[in-house]
């Protein structure tokens, strides 16, 4: 089948590569800040393991393409896929109601972004309006299939869905998008069909669902810091319940790694305007946003307010491992919070300098360092805000040497507490700490994610 | 000799008894069609109409007369220039200068004041962004969110009354912060609100020109108390939640807040004036800096319109002759303040410490008693409320009353909840057509009504009318518009005390009390004690007796 897609993100491309690969003839369309010359290369700018050899390589088949010529992507397609940020919501519907009027005929459309709950309902009126408007015949169907790609999984979850929801309304496109998926639901039929509205209300319930989980968990880490228990331990506890599970219970200094994108937790966010907020997830979110300076805290606390003219050494400035990108990193967040007490910042992380340099331009209170040991020379504290693989096991003992007050705070709880008091460092997690460690108690924690 | 032996006195005087005792305020407006665009002028966006006063041209004329002969402009002139204005405590009162723009160069004891003044506003400015920014925090690292100001009569009143008639203007990022007011010595508004506020979160401003006033030092020492279940370290109790505003430095010191959180003003701000100095710091909160700067720039350009404009098109100068008109010829001793907008609930309080508090005075400059009245007894609420209050006393009872009203004419211009643009547009519009109803029943009474409906009613069913009033309109509430209004009412009262030729800046008669409190305070710590006057002892033995049977 001839596709259209709209929208280069994460969501965009693992679709327009699958539905390629699967024999469909492919024409996607970057949004603003994707370029469609470096994408035919396969020079991709989401950070997806395999992603970018695989889109070349269907590249090179001739079976996708990028284009930039809106005409040229409107006429090519037998359905529309749109898959654009969470915000575009208004130069999407303006999108749509071009393509309605450009092209005749039947229209079927695929929304796939995270637009608030109703708006495929909203866009299919708007562009049946427009086609009114105009005088363009054909029938108009807006369906809607919520994204649920994890970063880092999103090809797998593509491929092998445990389910896919779908939302319809009762048009004729539900026929088309069915056998468009029929590839990826041949083991038993996991396609979930109800209408949009629910479909995306649906996604929404789940997002706050894992939203509350993590911030349950957040919390429960506070209290154990004051009631001087391991998190770690409670953690483990938890997940061992079948009826909790493992996921989204890992306390931490701010979303990221397998946590949410900061785009999905804006969702949570958006019911619709004359529905009552959820009081529940509107503290869920409240207490989100407190733990993205939870490292701030303890370091303040730990200094009794006394920050200006400190320095500091900061490990991690990726939103999340192997990635260079600081979009809503906390580590961003913890950058200005240190800076407004007037605290000197070096920084090593091993992907993101640049980006991080070129947000913040030079500024004597940021030292970007080439290695993380430079980092921490003449540092009087570690902060650590990423959990890259390299700072799991690091040279202590050179720590330990750089550091002008051994003191660690350790907003991914990578070490073992009991053990970096034994080397001689206060060691700060969330949720656990060397200050509440007792000599010889047994030590549970050694199992890292 | 006294101002009341004086010619241009003596001519109003005159001038009273012939033409205009006998008199209604109906007769001036049948005999003369002319009387709105005669008595009324505007500056800005306001408009003042006081055609409903007891005036004829021979009356305006008269009274700058005797403005002319009190010698007005160059008091005005002494005043803008830093003289010492204010004798007895041997200062000038240069709150204008507060609100001038950069480039001043008025001399306070050869030094400019301008660059100290700037000085202070960018100080406060660097405070208004770490708290918007959220970078301000408390003992706990979480940004702060209650902002609890501490202080009494200016250092209350003033702020307090701005930031709710200025709420609408709230600084985007001001949005998470909530302010609160706490002046009573017997911690009432602290007692609740500490209640329901967290240490780890809420900021304490402690507002005191002297930093000895006993009503704020209670609050603040309750405060301390407060902070310190959850604070062990005093340092950071001090330079997390408390800032200082304060024209004695060295006091603050004393109290232990640090310097970096101490902004300053001068001995030459008297205290009800101080909203435009660093005790604005609510305002500026609330408001943020930029628009803070255009609530001064609206008092500036009234500062302006002051000096410049002519006697008889000059707003302050009006109503205060409008003020000495009534209280010193026509003999009312009631003046009420009424505006026709819920967003100025606390203007009349406030007015109430500017005007009697500045010209609530028997003695001249020169240590005379006066043999004339002074500021008359002041008091307002919200006229649409007052309606269904006091007004019964203003349109039927046995005291004249001057009346000012005060509206705006655009309300509801931004954003309002859903679905209440229209009606509330509509009670706007009610409001304004209550404002212009109670004016004119004040001044025609029962002949409001035509003819026809004026026959047959019962005597404590008629209305007599003949109360004057003074109706001011501002475009909208803006924080410039108020600026002005309130700049405006500043200098009428320095117009009323040059001519009743007393000193509108010290305020000797709170320091008595104050002083017996103390005295008073200490003596009932001593179970002996006595006061010497029946009365004293009588209620301090009754307080003791009850006291000892909740002990006991």
């Amino acid at each position: 089948m001839k596709i259209s897609i709209y929208g280069c993100g994460l969501t965009g491309l693992v679709t327009a590569w699958a539905l390629a690969e699967a024999g469909n003839d492919v024409l996607a369309m970057p949004c603003k800040g994707e370029l469609a010359g470096a994408l035919n290369e396969g020079a991709i700018h989401v950070d997806e393991p395999t992603l970018s050899g695989k889109i070349r390589m269907q590249v090179e088949q001739g079976r996708l393409r990028f284009s930039t010529r809106q005409d040229e992507v409107f006429a090519h397609g037998h359905l529309h896929f749109l898959a654009v940020p969470g915000d575009y919501y208004s130069a999407a519907q303006a999108l749509l109601e071009q393509l309605s009027v450009t092209v005749d005929g039947p229209l079927t459309v695929i929304n796939q972004s995270t637009f608030p709950v109703g708006s495929t309902a909203k866009l299919s009126d708007r562009v049946r309006n427009a086609r009114q408007a105009c005088g363009v015949g054909g029938e108009v169907d807006l369906l809607c299939l919520p994204s649920f790609m994890q970063e880092g999984s999103a090809i797998d979850n593509f491929l092998r869905p445990n389910r896919i929801l779908v939302g319809a309304d009762g048009g004729h496109g539900l026929v088309q998008l069915k056998e468009v998926l029929r590839p990826f639901n041949r083991n038993h039929d996991q396609l979930m069909v109800m209408p949009t509205k629910a479909a995306e209300f649906t996604k929404y319930a789940i997002n706050g669902m894992l939203a509350t989980k993590l911030s349950f968990m957040n919390e429960m880490a506070n209290l154990a810091d004051q009631l001087e228990v391991d998190i770690e331990q409670v953690r483990q506890g938890v997940g061992s319940d079948r009826r909790i599970g493992f996921d989204y219970i890992y306390p931490g200094c701010g979303f990221g790694g397998q946590s949410f994108s900061e785009d999905v937790m804006t969702l949570v966010e958006t019911v619709e305007a004359k529905v009552e907020d959820s009081f529940l997830l509107s503290t869920v979110m409240q207490t989100n946003r407190q733990q993205k300076e939870v490292l701030f805290r303890k370091l303040w606390r730990y200094w009794q307010a006394d920050l200006s003219g400190r320095t500091v050494a900061l490990w991690g400035g990726a939103f999340k491992p192997n990635t260079d990108s600081i979009d809503n990193a906390p580590a961003l967040m913890l950058l200005e919070a240190l800076w407004a007490q007037g605290v000197t910042v070096k920084l090593y992380d091993p992907k993101a300098m640049r980006s991080l340099a070129q947000r913040y331009g030079a500024r004597p209170d940021l030292l970007l360092c080439d290695s993380a040991y430079q980092a921490l020379e003449g540092a009087e504290a570690l902060l650590i805000a990423t959990e890259w693989k390299e700072f799991w096991s690091p040279d202590f003992a050179r720590m330990m040497g750089l550091l002008k007050d051994p003191v660690i705070f350790d907003g991914r709880n990578m070490y073992d507490p009991c053990y970096m008091k034994q080397l001689g460092f206060r060691y700060f997690g969330v949720g656990r700490s060397s200050d509440h460690c007792q000599e010889n108690s047994p030590d549970n924690s050694s199992d890292n994610k | 000799m006294s101002v009341r032996q004086s010619a241009a006195w003596q001519a109003l005087q005159d001038h009273y008894t012939r033409e205009i005792a006998a008199g209604t305020l109906r007769d001036l407006f049948q005999s003369d069609n002319a009387r709105f665009s005669q008595f009324s002028t505007s500056h800005g966006d306001l408009l003042l109409d006081y055609s409903k006063q007891r005036i004829t041209d021979t009356t305006m004329t008269l009274l700058c007369d005797l403005l002319l002969q009190q010698d007005l402009a160059s008091w005005i002139d002494r005043l803008f220039a830093g003289a010492r204005v204010n004798e007895s405590e041997d200062r000038a009162a240069l709150h204008s200068a507060l609100r001038a723009p950069q480039g001043l160069k008025t001399r306070v004891d050869g030094v400019e004041i301008g660059p100290a003044i700037q000085d202070n506003l960018a100080r406060m400015g660097q405070i208004v962004a770490r708290l918007h920014q959220g970078h301000w925090r408390g003992f706990s690292g979480k940004a702060i969110t209650d902002v609890v100001n501490l202080g009494v009569g200016g250092s209350d009143l003033g702020p307090h009354m701005v930031c709710h008639a200025l709420e609408e203007f709230r600084h985007g990022a001001a949005q998470e912060l909530r302010f609160h007011f706490v002046s009573s010595i017997d911690g009432s508004q602290l007692a609740e609100i500490l209640r329901h506020l967290n240490q780890e979160t809420t900021l304490f401003i402690f507002s005191s020109k002297s930093f000895t006033t006993i009503d704020t030092l209670a609050n603040a020492e309750t405060a301390r108390q407060w902070l310190a279940t959850k604070i062990d370290n005093p340092r950071v109790l001090m330079s997390q939640h408390f800032i200082g505003c304060s024209a004695k430095p060295e006091k603050m010191s004393e109290w232990g807040i640090p310097v970096a959180n101490q902004l300053q003003f001068w001995d030459w701000v008297g205290g009800r004036y101080s909203l435009w100095s660093v005790i604005g710091l609510p305002i500026a909160l609330l408001l943020g800096m930029p628009t803070f700067r255009e609530f001064l720039q609206g008092a500036y350009e009234m500062d302006c319109h002051f000096r410049d404009a002519p006697l008889t098109q000059n707003m302050p100068v009006l109503m205060a002759l409008m003020g000495i008109w009534n209280g010193n010829f026509i003999g009312v001793k009631g003046h009420a303040i009424l505006p026709y907008d819920g967003r100025l609930k606390l203007f009349p309080a406030y007015l109430g410490q500017l005007e009697m508090e500045s010209n609530g005075k028997s003695v001249t400059r020169s240590g005379e008693g006066v043999d004339y009245e002074t500021c008359p007894i002041l008091w307002g609420e919200v006229g649409p409320n007052a309606q269904h209050a006091f007004y019964q006393l203003l349109h039927q009872g046995t005291q004249p009353v001057y009346c000012d009203f005060l509206a705006p004419v655009l309300r509801y211009q931004h954003d309002e909840a859903d679905g209440t643009h229209a009606p509330l547009l509509e009670q706007q519009q009610l409001a304004l057509a209550n404002c212009l109803a109670q004016s004119r029943v004040l001044m025609l009474g029962d002949h409001a009504l035509d003819e026809s409906q004026q026959a047959g009613r019962r005597p404590d069913q008629c209305y007599s009318g003949n109360q004057p009033s003074t109706t001011l309109l501002y475009r909208e509430l803006t924080p410039k518009n108020l600026g002005a209004l309130i700049a405006l009412y500043e200098n009428k009262v320095f117009v009323e005390s040059v001519v009743w030729e007393i000193n509108p800046f010290d305020q000797w008669g709170v320091e008595l009390g104050k002083q017996i409190a103390n005295k008073t305070h200490a003596a009932m710590q001593d179970p002996q004690a006595s006061f010497g006057d029946a009365s004293t002892d009588g209620l301090l033995a009754h307080i003791r007796a009850v006291a000892q049977e909740v002990q006991g």
